[in-house]
């Protein structure tokens, strides 16, 4: 899987190019406009991470020529700005998602897989993750053939686990997914703990193997080979 | 007081006592001619006795005016004196047989001595004063009735005068009044003819001007200085994503992490609200359009399902079908967002809340403590209790903001162990 990252400041583009990498992606960065520019030119990429903010020129402006060019590749703006209308022209351009800064890297390897799984495998997207199925078009999950019935935020837990599989995943990320920034701090332990504590007896209980490891106070984590 | 009510006043009391002061002092100085006339009309008397008793005329020959008392007396020669006036009061002879009760009347008197064939005479004579009086007092009374003339149209004029002279000024204080800082428009005031004021007006202006000019850049620096912090901030974050990713990292370290973590999750909450609060400031919202609100706040207060059951609060909702608000979509969400998230957090454990909205009214009640701040600071900046480690401080400003630019009027009340938020628009 190859990655084009966008990002104009290097400290940045760092982080999410050794965070990708880990994930076994390929990860090219570009800091500014004219790069870009000619590495859309010559290359082609399953993602591409856009900042709008770029010396030389909008990201907006790349979103457009990857557009005319109809390349396949998955677009996701990152942007510090977070206008609203920054995001409404990004997706209208025909931007696949909209990141605002900032934001967790686990979140923007959740949103890149989902991302990529929806463009390569044409709705075919099941994930396989040995005796667990999950098919989010269907929001179904599947233990050894069994259904795993699962509420809202328990679904979104665990597909927001196993897009991360074997990364910790701190407190701070896991609230933020699960229900954007209006959690408190002192709320979130005892919400993700009692939605990891259902989630682990639902897994269970149907013969699964329980994979989340609590790690210290810092978070959680999904093993698996 | 006004101005002019005051200045009114000031003349009002000056003139009465001016007004006092010369009455009484017409009055001495007429009355002083009054008997200077009449004094002289009393020694011309004594001069035609004189003449009369030179033509050898006996006393008992003369003729005297009507209004005219003389006595003529023969006293030894010893008795003689200069000439004296007086006044005298007593009740004139025919007053006394009439059955009228009469005041004594005033009398001016003259007693002299004339000397006649050897004898000599004392001779009195006597003026009524009554009509003198009569007269003087009519004279001061229209003395007085013209000076009050004078004195209440000089009132009226200086009124009508003050009132087109300070129209302009009190045009500009109206419209100093009705000037809004943040409305961005720069304040417009008339040409008066009068220097004063054009002096003031344009003192107004600069310094308006310059307010406002300082007032954008400070606006603008707060949304800018948000704004790069947010790079920096991001960047903190996704090292700490990566760090924690390493192997063998020992229990100690990741609790610091954890705690760098959430410092820096704190930090980009308070940077987030302070842009989003410059934001609406610099009206960078202003898609206004009717919002139903029964959608909008049932879909919010789903969000916040999962903590009101884990507070075991007890939540009442009750929106009108057919309530709605002219305002910006993505405030209004934050608006009511804020207001919930406001109502699950100051809430205590099996708490409760009651959102209840109509057209035009909307009103959000939880149980919670009483603030340990001043009431009436409770939308400001970077206010929280001292207990409460949680939030921003910046909710309810932002509240209070979005309010401000969607002409809602918020009140906040605590009543029986209520927090009470009432919005009218």
């Amino acid at each position: 899987m190859k990655v084009l990252i966008i990002e104009d400041n290097k400290e940045l583009s760092q982080s999410m190019e050794a965070y990708l990498q880990s994930e076994g992606y390929l990860c090219e960065v570009a800091m500014d406009f004219d790069s870009a520019e000619e590495k859309i030119g010559l290359y082609s990429y399953d993602c591409i991470l856009i900042d709008i903010g770029l010396p030389g020129g909008s990201g907006l402006e790349l979103v457009q020529l990857l557009k005319n060019k109809r390349s396949q590749t998955g677009i996701i703006i990152i942007s510090a700005k977070g206008s609203v209308d920054d995001r409404i022209a990004g997706l209208d351009l025909g931007s696949d998602d909209y990141l605002p800064k900032p934001f967790h890297l686990s979140e923007l390897s959740a949103r890149m897989k989902a991302l990529i799984r929806r463009k390569n495998f044409e709705g075919n997207t099941e994930i396989r993750l040995e005796e667990m199925h999950i098919d989010p078009s269907a929001q179904r999950v599947t233990i050894n053939g069994q259904e795993l019935v699962l509420t809202k935020k328990e679904y979104d837990l665990l597909l927001y686990f196993v897009m991360n599989k074997n990364r910790v995943l701190t407190k701070n990320s896991i609230a933020e997914h699960l229900w954007g920034d209006n959690m408190d701090q002192a709320d979130e332990f005892d919400f993700i703990y009692t939605h990891i504590k259902n989630l682990r007896k639902k897994i269970i209980e149907k013969g699964g193997k329980d994979r989340l490891e609590t790690v210290y106070g810092m978070g959680y984590k999904y093993s698996s080979s | 007081m006004k101005l002019l009510q005051r200045a009114t006043l000031y003349y009002a009391i000056v003139f009465l006592v001016l007004l006092m002061v010369l009455s009484g002092f017409f009055y001495g100085i007429i009355q002083f001619f009054f008997l200077k006339s009449l004094d002289e009309s009393l020694l011309r008397e004594k001069q035609k006795v004189d003449y009369s008793f030179s033509a050898n005329k006996h006393p008992d020959q003369l003729v005297f005016d009507a209004d005219e008392e003389v006595e003529i007396r023969p006293v030894p020669l010893q008795e003689k004196q200069a000439d004296s006036y007086h006044t005298i009061y007593f009740k004139d002879e025919w007053d006394t047989t009439s059955s009228l009760q009469v005041e004594s009347e005033p009398h001016r008197e003259l007693v002299t001595f004339l000397e006649h064939k050897d004898t000599l005479y004392k001779l009195t004579i006597r003026k009524s004063m009554i009509e003198s009086e009569d007269l003087l007092s009519s004279i001061v009374l229209i003395e007085i009735l013209v000076l009050l003339i004078l004195m209440g149209s000089f009132l009226l004029v200086n009124v009508w005068i003050s009132k087109r002279l300070w129209k302009s000024f009190y045009e500009v204080l109206n419209k100093i009044k009705k000037y809004n800082l943040s409305s961005g428009d720069a304040l417009v005031l008339e040409k008066s003819s009068i220097r004063e004021f054009e002096d003031l007006n344009s003192v107004l202006q600069t310094m308006s001007a310059r307010i406002q000019k300082d007032y954008r850049v400070q606006k603008q620096f707060t949304e800018n200085a948000s704004h790069e912090l947010q790079t920096p901030l991001m960047v903190i974050r996704s090292k700490i994503e990566l760090l924690i990713q390493r192997p063998n990292l020992s229990e100690d370290q990741m609790r610091l992490l954890q705690s760098i973590d959430n410092a820096s999750q704190k930090l980009s909450h308070i940077n987030k609200a302070l842009l989003l609060l410059s934001r609406i400031e610099n009206n960078q919202f202003s898609k206004n359009e009717k919002i139903l609100l029964q959608p909008l706040i049932s879909k919010i207060v789903e969000n916040f399902t999962d903590r009101v059951h884990l507070k075991k609060l007890n939540l009442e909702l009750n929106v009108a079908a057919d309530a709605m608000l002219n305002l910006d979509p993505t405030l209004a969400e934050i608006l009511f967002t804020n207001l919930i998230q406001n109502a699950v957090r100051h809430n205590f454990h099996g708490g409760s809340i009651k959102i209840v909205v109509r057209q035009g009214k909307a009103e959000f009640s939880n149980t919670g403590e009483i603030l340990d701040f001043d009431q009436q600071a409770v939308f400001e900046r970077f206010r929280k209790s001292i207990k409460s480690d949680e939030g921003t401080g910046l909710g309810l400003a932002i509240v209070k903001e979005i309010c401000n630019v969607g002409g809602i009027t918020i009140d906040y009340k605590y009543e029986s162990n209520q927090h009470f938020f009432i919005l009218t628009w």
